[in-house]
């Protein structure tokens, strides 16, 4: 078993995240993982994941291609089997356990349903399998993404395909609801339909929802918490707000801009640079604290906040198995986002 | 609606434990599985379901057998009046013809395969468990043969009223069934459609557990073992008065409908232990 190192310093990420983890204690979390490892032959897809997941919050699952995101997710609601550790979803286990997860809805990127099957087959079978399915909701949703229900499968476009997939996800109300990129080949407009649609029915049918997605900027709104997954580790497990602390822009003169980093000791902590003439920007993956923002002031450098996607590059750009910061050019942005 | 209004909300309607079943009143999530109703076998219907969904699956063994029964129909029907052959002869010679055991087997499960091998992540998906899509599918298996072994049967039955479809032709009722009474020809019919399924099952799970390279590796070893047992066994036999393969098909003399039903037999109960024992402990990323 791998112990991963983070950013921050800390031995065993999963466990530290843990500790922040925003969960009252008389609320029993939806999610309990414990030391869970995935091994797919040589490839590590999961290591040493610590993580609890409050009730009735939505989640956002980010990281890069490959992070391990839609293994995690999988494992979760026990579609992949763990190499070792435990995974406890409502309260009890997962794996192959009826009782829980008859209780989950898991929505898939791309997912795949057999050729000859239709739109309202796949509805109709999602109807009898959750008792608080909503007709209701599931009817205005079809009509909301124009998705004819007579349509087969095989003939959607991924866009379509991935509202079939939003529409069990939000009718069925399961109780711990899993949407994995619910954004493939959907279009602007589609996206603002899931949003909002989301957003009321979650209003007035709390439940725990976890999205994972490359798109942070554009559903950190959506989020109460954010998970970083990065090869492999959870990196970050904080609520939206704190998670966006975790790093902050600096801008003014080259010499003063490395002055303040060199006395902050955040060198290191530069996930992205962008110099004009003799000015510069960087963004530094590390929380401002009172001293820093002081000697920025003095100095008269710009300090800014940044939003929740150049977080996620940052840090993503700065683990230790990642990539080295780059000097020049959105190279954090281009990562996570690729 | 904005996330503030959603978290004003939740205050509101919050406190629930997991997932807000107490909110509705339902069965809260407790530690384990105690206190929860066992899901399980209402699921394992409800993927029978997830099977039955597309009526046109259900209705394709039956159908392919009509029209395949058909087919062997005409062809004996164009040797008859072609040739100056008796009816009888053309008709024993039909009753050696197969396809409408190999049509009405290998259709059904090319459709079973794809909707287990396209259906298994989005049943999961819907909450259901391995166990829940394994059995579905093979209680599926067994509806669909039922069918296609009772649509078979009937167009035996009604050979036998028309004496040979008024041509005294014998294109459905055939060697392989039998000829024996009607339950037993639609016994060794649900028993062979159903066994192809089962072991196409087997091959299914293989593939989602292991991917094509695993899938044709177990193909080939098994065509491999196959030839090597036979070899083995024809061999040990070949020393005996008879030799070779009629000594070896002695061997099943004692046992009703001989030694060939029976090693089918036992190929189909091992698959479908092998095929759940591989397919339990698949993962599906």
């Amino acid at each position: 078993m791998t112990a991963a190192t983070t950013p921050w310093g800390g031995a065993s990420p999963g466990r530290e995240a843990v500790a922040e983890a925003p969960a009252s204690p008389e609320e029993a979390p939806a999610v309990v993982v414990r030391g869970l490892n995935r091994r797919f032959g040589r490839v590590e897809a999961l290591r040493d994941i610590h993580l609890e997941l409050a009730p009735n919050r939505i989640h956002g699952l980010v990281g890069r291609n490959g992070a391990g995101k839609t293994t995690l997710l999988s494992t979760l609601v026990g579609q992949v089997i763990p190499s070792s550790g435990s995974v406890e979803v409502l309260g009890g286990r997962s794996l192959e356990n009826p009782a829980v997860l008859s209780r989950t809805v898991y929505v898939r990127d791309h997912q795949c349903y057999p050729d000859d099957m239709r739109v309202h087959h796949v509805l109709g079978i999602a109807r009898r399998a959750y008792p608080r399915w909503d007709e209701g909701l599931a009817r205005r949703l079809t009509e909301d993404f124009r998705l004819s229900p007579r349509a087969r499968t095989k003939k959607l476009s991924t866009g379509q395909r991935t509202s079939l997939g939003i529409i069990v996800g939000l009718a069925s109300r399961a109780e711990l609801t899993i949407f994995d990129e619910p954004y493939s080949g959907l279009d602007p407009v589609a996206r603002g339909v899931f949003y909002d649609r989301l957003l009321e029915d979650f209003a007035e049918h709390p439940r725990t929802v976890i999205i994972s997605t490359h798109l942070v900027d554009e559903i950190a709104d959506l989020l109460n918490d954010v998970i970083l997954l990065d090869d492999g580790a959870v990196t970050l497990h904080e609520s939206q707000e704190r998670a966006r602390d975790r790093a902050y822009r600096l801008a003014g003169p080259v010499h003063d801009v490395e002055r303040l980093l060199e006395r902050t000791g955040s060198t290191g902590r530069v996930s992205r640079r962008q110099s004009v003439g003799s000015m510069t920007m960087v963004v530094v993956a590390a929380p401002l604290d009172a001293e820093a923002e002081a000697a920025a002031r003095e100095l008269g450098l710009e300090v800014e906040p940044v939003s929740l996607q150049e977080v996620v590059a940052a840090m993503g750009t700065l683990s230790p198995l990642g990539s080295s910061p780059r000097d020049t050019g959105d190279a954090a942005q281009e990562g996570a986002q690729r | 609606m904005s996330q503030a209004a959603a978290e004003d909300n939740r205050t509101v309607t919050g406190g629930a434990g997991a997932g807000g079943s107490r909110r509705t009143g339902e069965a809260p999530g407790v530690a384990g599985t105690g206190g929860l109703p066992d899901a399980g076998r209402g699921r394992t219907m409800l993927a029978l379901r997830y099977y039955l969904t597309v009526p046109s699956r259900l209705y394709t063994g039956p159908g392919i057998v009509v029209v395949v029964a058909a087919l062997s129909l005409a062809v004996g029907a164009v040797i008859l009046g072609s040739s100056q052959a008796e009816a009888a002869d053309v008709s024993n010679g039909l009753t050696y013809n197969q396809t409408v055991v190999w049509w009405g087997s290998i259709a059904p499960l090319a459709i079973l395969c794809s909707a287990v091998g396209q259906g298994t992540t989005a049943m999961l998906g819907l909450g259901m468990t391995r166990r829940n899509v394994w059995w579905g599918a093979i209680l599926y298996a067994l509806v669909g043969s039922a069918l296609t072994a009772t649509a078979l049967v009937v167009l035996i039955a009604l050979e036998r009223l028309t004496h040979g479809w008024f041509m005294g032709l014998s294109a459905i009722d055939i060697i392989y069934f039998g000829r024996g009474s009607l339950l037993s020809a639609w016994l060794i019919a649900l028993g062979t459609f159903f066994g192809a399924q089962v072991i196409a099952l087997l091959f299914t799970a293989i593939y989602l557990r292991a991917g094509a390279m695993g899938l044709t590796l177990s193909i080939v070893g098994t065509a491999v073992l196959l030839v090597v047992v036979m070899g083995i066994l024809i061999s040990a036999f070949s020393r005996s008065e008879q030799g070779g393969v009629s000594a070896l098909l002695t061997l099943g003399e004692g046992l009703p409908g001989g030694l060939l039903p029976w090693a089918l037999g036992l190929a189909v109960l091992l698959s479908l232990a092998g095929g759940w024992l591989i397919y339990r402990r698949a993962s599906f990323r």
